[in-house]
């Protein structure tokens, strides 16, 4: 993994050192322009990562791809936590955000086996309390959808 | 400073502040006992309230928040064998030994009084130090002000993570993040693709709930729910004999203070780490030194003391120079940032009754904190008993609305995500994600003061070494890189000469 990491670093570095050098120059002057302090971001992850990749190629540390069924757990999990806020990011504007979030609560609830009765009531409870706080007491615009006013 | 005493004052018994203090105390306490859930996390979900409150009442409640969730981590240690926060790691086998040999109590009290000690000496630390380092700081110009930059940025690389490498690649990932947006020599706009969101900038409050706050909600859904069986806490007095312990081992109670403010102090080095330092420390001058890891309460006066000493100590620079010493501190410059004071000289003298009030709040806070805490030590095995799976979507839902609700904009929670998602890898993998903060943070700090000293200088260099606090500065950030370099010869060498 460690592997994998360095070398996606390093191509971010590269990329960031290389675009730097469509910055505009300040002519006629002999300071550094935007561009500078990038080349120097960039070209310093590009050594750094090299370092780790080097080191992992010699340890012969190969990325293991695991057997699906041993992380099955955490990455059904840690997926719905990413595909929870996609939802909310596309869909809050259509379904408003009591309904939107209502769903995102019991149904994160149910996958980690809270009880279903409890699900609901907390999951909604919980959705109301902080539509509360936050639009009327802290009067944030949350999204309200197609049935609100 | 009578008169912004007396304003303080006024501005803290407002019966708003005190409802918001007390409920930042509660929350704190919360946050705290629960396993898994940082004080960094539960600040990061705060701020989009402290937006909304005035300058005093807003860094009350972190103040107050923080100084009751490093206390409220030893709770868990004690009962169930799990630091509430990392900042109780460093004692957590001590003190769940002591506490199976039925001391929860004499544990719990000792860890209530040291934690307010600490807090107390941080605040006097920070209440004498920070007016004194303000005169220095008047002083400083952009070569200063870089070299400090860059030598913050070197200590949180290099002397606070376990692979210097490793830190400094987080510090030049939150560099590069710094540099999106519109930049301030030409005005021109960086890697923003022709993004409208982009040019302001990767906001910062999003970007820190992410790292900090969605980033914990990942590791949380990994691992099933534990239900460990609960200690039992006896009955009998806790105060008295606690007070007792501390007097016993005042020594350490000093010693551990002036450890925590130090470490504090330093930037991208916070609670944990000033705890590990005061536990090896006083393991090195104990008499008994065998016992520690086997349920001695010295080490837990020592580090008990040092974590929260250390919360003040961050504030020290973070109020004078604008370079956070913990990754809290990164927060509450961001949100000082927002509501238009930056921190600096400026402070102190513009705003001199935010300052005192700050001072104020920390001396309150931890006295608060011996009333406060005994009533979460009783009440502490219920909030234990709150199931994690029911608070993990719910603080994502917080995590959500947080990032949302600064600037109204949904890009912000897509900024929130996509940093959750790295901090989480990046993290996983030995990277540390305190660093890219202080990157993010303090790169505008580094590169606009390094333009400009290079302007001033006409692209000369020398300047950064010929004035005198510079010379220091730049001497020590220097110091700073060698050292991982000659650890790294002395390592090689002992390893040839075997």
């Amino acid at each position: 993994m460690e592997l994998i990491i360095s070398l996606i670093i390093f191509l971010s570095g590269g990329f960031i050192f290389g675009y730097a050098f469509t910055f505009p120059r300040m002519e006629g002057t002999n300071y550094p322009g935007p561009g500078f302090f990038p080349k120097v971001v960039g070209f310093g992850l590009m050594v750094l990562s090299f370092v780790f990749i080097v080191k992992n190629i010699k340890k012969r540390a190969w990325p293991r791809v695991p057997r699906f069924k041993e992380i099955k757990y955490e990455l059904i999990n840690v997926l719905a936590i990413i595909a929870s806020v996609l939802f909310y990011i596309y869909v809050s504007e259509y379904l408003g955000f009591l309904v939107t979030v209502s769903i995102i609560l019991v149904s994160l609830m149910l996958l980690l086996k809270v009880p279903w009765k409890k699900s609901f009531i907390l999951g909604i409870g919980a959705t109301v309390i902080t539509y509360l706080l936050f639009n009327r007491l802290l009067s944030v615009p949350l999204p309200g959808g197609f049935f609100m006013w | 400073m009578d008169g912004a005493l007396w304003n303080s004052l006024v501005q803290l018994s407002h019966p708003f502040t005190i409802l918001v203090i007390i409920l930042a105390s509660l929350y704190g306490l919360f946050i705290g006992s629960i396993p898994g859930l940082t004080a960094t996390m539960a600040t990061a979900l705060l701020v989009p309230f402290a937006f909304w409150l005035d300058p005093v009442p807003a860094l009350a409640s972190i103040v107050t928040m923080q100084a009751m969730a490093i206390f409220a981590g030893d709770i868990p240690a004690a009962i169930v064998r799990m630091p509430g926060t990392p900042a109780t790691a460093a004692y957590t086998e001590d003190s769940y030994t002591l506490g199976l040999q039925g001391k929860v109590r004499l544990v719990l009290g000792v860890d209530v009084v040291s934690s307010s000690f600490g807090g107390i000496m941080g605040a006097i630390a920070l209440i004498l130090g920070a007016p004194l380092l303000m005169k220095f700081a008047m002083q400083f110009t952009s070569y200063e002000y870089f070299w400090l930059a860059l030598l913050g940025l070197s200590t949180a690389a290099f002397i606070t993570t376990v692979s210097p490498l490793k830190g400094l690649i987080s510090v030049l990932l939150g560099l590069f993040l710094s540099t999106i947006g519109i930049e301030i020599t030409l005005g021109f706009s960086r890697y923003t693709f022709g993004s409208q969101n982009l040019l302001g900038g990767i906001s910062f409050i999003p970007a820190m709930i992410g790292l900090f706050g969605l980033a914990e909600v990942f590791r949380n859904v990994r691992k099933k729910e534990l239900q460990a069986p609960l200690a039992k806490i006896e009955k009998g007095k806790m105060l008295g004999p606690a007070l007792k312990v501390i007097w016993k081992y005042k020594i350490n109670t000093v010693r551990g203070g002036i450890i925590g403010i130090l470490v504090g102090a330093l930037p991208g080095a916070g609670a944990d780490i000033a705890a590990w330092l005061a536990y090896g420390i006083a393991k090195k001058f104990s008499k008994h030194p065998e016992k520690f890891g086997k349920g001695a309460i010295e080490p837990i006066v020592d580090a008990g003391v040092a974590n929260n000493s250390a919360l003040a100590g961050a504030w020290i620079p973070a109020l004078v120079f604008g370079i956070p010493g913990d990754s809290v501190t990164a927060i509450v410059i961001g949100i000082l940032m927002l509501k238009g004071l930056r921190p600096g000289p400026v402070i102190f003298h513009q705003y001199t009754d935010v300052l005192v009030s700050i001072y104020t709040v920390f001396i309150l806070a931890n006295l608060l904190m011996i009333p406060f805490g005994f009533l979460a030590i009783r009440v502490s095995s219920h909030a234990m008993r709150v199931s994690k799976n029911v608070l993990i979507p719910i603080i994502l839902l917080m995590c959500i609305v947080g990032s949302y609700a600064i600037n109204n904009n949904p890009f912000d929670i897509g900024v929130m995500l996509v940093m959750g998602i790295v901090g989480f890898i990046l993290e996983e993998n030995g990277f540390p994600v305190g660093p890219i903060v202080l990157g993010l943070i303090l790169g505008p700090i580094l590169e606009q003061n390094l333009m400009i000293s290079l302007i001033k200088s006409q692209g000369g260099v020398a300047q950064f070494f010929t004035r005198p606090v510079s010379a220091v500065l730049g001497a020590g950030t220097i110091v700073v890189w060698l050292l991982p370099v000659v650890s790294f010869i002395r390592r090689k060498l002992s390893v040839k000469s075997d």
